[in-house]
C-alpha cells in the first residue's frame, strides 16, 4: 500500500470518509487479529468511563467502540458517536443498542454545547483528520468536555501489520493509513490545554494518550 | 422526518452553537442562533456538517 496524500480539496472538508461500512468492518476484524473486543474494552477502561457518564466517541466509524463504551456507562449514562460519513452513521444507527446514539458530524465542528460530556474517546480517527485541522479538532474535544473531564486518544503507531487488512481498510476508507507519530499526539493534546495523565501502546499497533481537562 | 425532541434539546449548531429546531416541511434542522444555517436530514439522519449546510439568502 502506497503513501498517498489524503484527498482534501479545501479546509472545510471534514476529512477522509469511510464509504464502505461493511468492508471497513471486515478490515477492522482482520486488522486487529481477533483482539478488537479486548483492545477496545481496554481503551474504554483507560478512558475512565463509569456508569452514569456521558461519553463522546469522535470518528466512530461503524460504531464498534461506541457500543462497547455504552456498556461501560450504563446504567444512567449515554454514549454518542460522531463521524462525518453519513453512510457509516446510518449503519451504526441501525445497530445502536439502548443508551447509544450516532450523529453525522465532524471532529472540527462538534454539534454539542460546551461541557456536554464527561469523557471524550477517539480511536483510529486522528489520522483521518487533515493535519492542519487537528489542532481545531483537539480544541473542540476540550470545549465539549466538562472541566475535569477525561480524554483518551488512540491511533496507529505504525501501519497495520497485515497487508490484506491494510488494503481492506484502505479501500473502504478511500485513503492511505498513515501512522501518527507519538509526539504529534501528545503535542496536540498538550497544546489544546489538556494535562496528560497516561501514555502507552497496545498490540497489535496502537498508541494511546490519556488526559484530563 | 423523525427526530426525537430530546435529541434536538442536546444538539447545537456545529457552526455557531445555537439551538437547532426541526423544519418538518423542508426536512432540515435550522439554527435559531446567529448563523441561521439549515442542515439537511436524509433518511431521518441529520447531516450536521458545516460544509453541507444551506446558508440563509
Amino acid at each position: 500500500m502506497s503513501h498517498q496524500p489524503h484527498r482534501h480539496q479545501n479546509a472545510d472538508e471534514p476529512g477522509a470518509l469511510i464509504r464502505g461500512a461493511r468492508l471497513y468492518e471486515l478490515g477492522a476484524v482482520v486488522g486487529f487479529l481477533g483482539r478488537r473486543r479486548r483492545v477496545y474494552d481496554d481503551l474504554v477502561t483507560l478512558s475512565g468511563a463509569r456508569p452514569g457518564d456521558r461519553i463522546l466517541d469522535v470518528g466512530c466509524g461503524t460504531g464498534y467502540l461506541t457500543r462497547r463504551a455504552a456498556r461501560a456507562v450504563l446504567p444512567g449514562g449515554h454514549a454518542t458517536g460522531i463521524d462525518p460519513s453519513a453512510q457509516v452513521i446510518a449503519y451504526a444507527t441501525r445497530r445502536a443498542p439502548a443508551g447509544c446514539t450516532f450523529q453525522t458530524a465532524a471532529a472540527q465542528a462538534i454539534p454539542y454545547p460546551d461541557g456536554s460530556f464527561d469523557v471524550v474517546i477517539s480511536s483510529l480517527a486522528v489520522h483521518h483528520i487533515p493535519a492542519a485541522d487537528r489542532p481545531a479538532a483537539l480544541a473542540e474535544f476540550h470545549r465539549v468536555l466538562r472541566p475535569g473531564g477525561r480524554l483518551l486518544l488512540a491511533d496507529y503507531r505504525r501501519r497495520p501489520r497485515h497487508l490484506a487488512a491494510a488494503r481492506l481498510v484502505g479501500a473502504a476508507a478511500n485513503h492511505a493509513h498513515e501512522h501518527t507519530p507519538a509526539d504529534e499526539l501528545t503535542g496536540l493534546v498538550t497544546q489544546a490545554g489538556f494535562g496528560i495523565t497516561e501514555t502507552g501502546t497496545r498490540r497489535p499497533s496502537l498508541q494511546f494518550v490519556g488526559a484530563r481537562r | 422526518m423523525k427526530i426525537d425532541s430530546w435529541l434536538l434539546d442536546i444538539l447545537a449548531c456545529p457552526n455557531c452553537r445555537g439551538e437547532l429546531k426541526a423544519d418538518e416541511a423542508a426536512d432540515e434542522l435550522v439554527c435559531t442562533g446567529t448563523c441561521k444555517y439549515a442542515y439537511p436530514v436524509r433518511d431521518d439522519i441529520p447531516v450536521l456538517l458545516v460544509d453541507q449546510a444551506r446558508t440563509p439568502a
